[in-house]
């Protein structure tokens, strides 16, 4: 009987399957088939030239005001879910948007070339390609590894020649690499392991490889679309993104894992107050984690915005602006009350 | 009563079972004398499922020829529209204990996921040899599930929060797994109880989510 079922069925659905593909299926590697392309093969796309590599960027605001350095999630993420933050150009500071190295729709490479060095270099130039002047005012704007991202630069570079005026932390994960496999493990597996989640996770890689750069962004796509049941993000509005970047993600995170590194030593003689800002709901991440995070820095104060998780960033906006301006105020980073036009 | 007394058993032996796969039976077992065989299976493979085939056992000059099928579904939470449909075919060689059996097996997969739903064409192709004996064997095996195309049709979500330009359709040759491992079991009575293990990578070598498979099942001669 089934060897009848097999002919009948199977053999001949994978034949027909297999002489149409020859002509006529589409190419899962090709350019905004399953993702959307990215800076190297849609030229209408923003972007910058540093460090050796071409970075999805734009920037809103007057060049000369100072400027806001948006640092989006991940690694890996994009910073899609934070152009509200456009906000702030409106009010008279110049706001920085760009998808790091291997994320979003910046530029991909080997998992081979990313260095943990060449990673944090591409900040810096990213701010160098974007400043007006050497006295030119900085305040990051971070969320989650993003956050992170702003600790290991202030860690590098203290206030970076006094430009660096101070750091709006979202959600940071963890500042050492202790730190960072304590919060993994409360953070993976986001699901139960007899979830639905999960079985459909694992079940979907006998569908695809992620053999190519677009396959595993889309696979990655996969993964992060459920959301994380303990980080309660609301499932009607989810913050979108553009496009993951699966390489740079497990790259970076392997090699910060097995270098090691402890971004806290010098955060003490940074000058400035930090705010930092987590979403009450987060289970990952309670009062008492971000607490710990902040106390590395000489002056900080931990704001909780209620009703929220992880992505109060994009849940919250109104409130993040409310708090992002008042602080901006507090630490006397003024606006330029001139608007000026997108560069 | 006898027949009762086998589904039980049948039962007994899946409550005990871990994870599933396919092509695993003791070569020095099988008879035409009872070509039918029942197969169950659970434990780890791509994700923790449940397994369910038939085999039937043909003469085939001095050779038997295995003909059969199953049907796969991950169980960690039921849901009709992740499955796995193999038609499977399989020839044996060599001697009384040492045996050598090639497989092929033409697939369709489906799954719905947050971004998705797929459908996936494709064949297993697969190599077992070993030391084969009537009340136990111990077997290694090789393997290629290549994925001929998958059919994708991306969610609204995927399209309202990722990327609205995303072409449904069919994609060709999108990878696979390409897998090597163990298999043994022991036999008695109408039964064979057994174990299989072993490690998966794409067809590019790369790692999988979940870089181990590990099933046990029960076969049950009718």
């Amino acid at each position: 009987m089934m060897k009848t079922a097999s002919r009948t069925a199977l053999a001949p659905v994978l034949g027909l399957a297999l002489a149409l593909c020859a002509t006529a299926c589409m190419d899962p590697d090709a350019p905004g088939n399953l993702v959307p392309a990215t800076v190297e093969d849609d030229p209408s796309l923003p972007r910058i030239e540093v460090n050796g590599t071409t970075l999805h960027a734009e920037a809103f605001g007057d060049p000369s005001a100072p400027m806001i350095v948006m640092l989006h999630g991940g690694p890996g993420g994009d910073y899609r879910s934070l152009l509200p933050y456009r906000a702030l150009a409106d009010d008279g500071y110049y706001v920085v948007f760009w998808d790091h190295r291997g994320s979003g729709l910046s530029r991909r490479h080997p998992a081979s070339s990313y260095t943990l060095d060449l990673y944090l270099e591409d900040l810096r130039q990213v701010i160098a390609h974007f400043s007006s002047s050497s006295a030119q005012p900085i305040v990051f704007v971070g969320h989650s590894w993003g956050a992170m991202y702003a600790t290991w630069f202030i860690d590098e570079h203290g206030d970076y020649g006094g430009r660096v005026a101070g750091a709006v932390l979202s959600e940071p994960g963890a500042f050492t690499s202790d730190g960072l496999e304590d919060y993994l493990a409360r953070l993976l597996p986001p699901w139960g392991y007899t979830s639905e989640e999960l079985n459909d996770v694992l079940w979907s890689d006998q569908f695809m490889s992620p053999s190519s750069q677009a396959r595993a962004d889309f696979m990655q796509a996969i993964k992060v679309l459920p959301g994380s049941p303990r980080e309660h993000n609301d499932p009607n509005n989810p913050a979108p993104f553009w496009r993951k970047g699966a390489v740079v993600n497990f790259r970076i995170m392997e090699l910060a894992l097995d270098r090691g590194f402890d971004w806290t030593t010098h955060l003490g003689g940074f000058p400035h107050k930090v705010l930092f800002l987590r979403g009450e709901l987060n289970e990952n991440m309670p009062l008492a984690h971000q607490q710990e995070l902040a106390s590395h820095y000489a002056s900080s104060e931990v704001i909780t915005v209620l009703g929220a998780g992880h992505d109060a960033i994009w849940e919250k906006q109104a409130e993040f602006l409310f708090h992002i301006r008042a602080y901006l105020a507090e630490v006397g980073v003024a606006p330029m009350l001139r608007l000026g036009g997108a560069r | 009563m006898r027949r009762l007394a086998l589904v039980a058993s049948v039962v007994l032996a899946l409550a005990a079972a871990t994870r599933a796969s396919a092509q695993e039976l003791n070569l020095a077992a099988t008879s035409t004398s009872r070509p039918s065989i029942v197969q169950a299976r659970s434990g780890m493979d791509h994700a923790f499922l449940g397994e369910i085939g038939y085999r039937h056992v043909l003469a085939w000059g001095d050779q038997q020829l295995f003909v059969g099928g199953d049907v796969a579904m991950p169980w960690a939470k039921a849901d009709f529209r992740d499955y796995r449909l193999r038609v499977i075919m399989g020839l044996p060689f060599g001697g009384q204990h040492w045996k050598l059996a090639g497989w092929l097996s033409p697939t369709l997969r489906g799954t719905e996921n947050a971004a998705s739903e797929m459908t996936a064409l494709g064949v297993d192709l697969r190599l077992t040899g070993g030391y084969y004996a009537p009340r136990w064997f111990i077997a290694g095996e090789v393997g290629l599930d290549w994925i001929a195309a998958t059919h994708i049709t991306f969610s609204d979500a995927y399209r309202t929060s990722v990327y609205s330009g995303a072409k449904d359709g069919w994609y060709g040759t999108p990878g696979g797994t390409a897998y090597a491992g163990l298999q043994a079991g022991v036999s008695f009575s109408s039964f064979d109880v057994i174990v299989r293990a072993g490690h998966p990578r794409t067809t590019a070598l790369e790692q999988q989510t979940v870089p181990l498979y590990l099933t046990m099942g029960v076969n049950v001669a009718l």
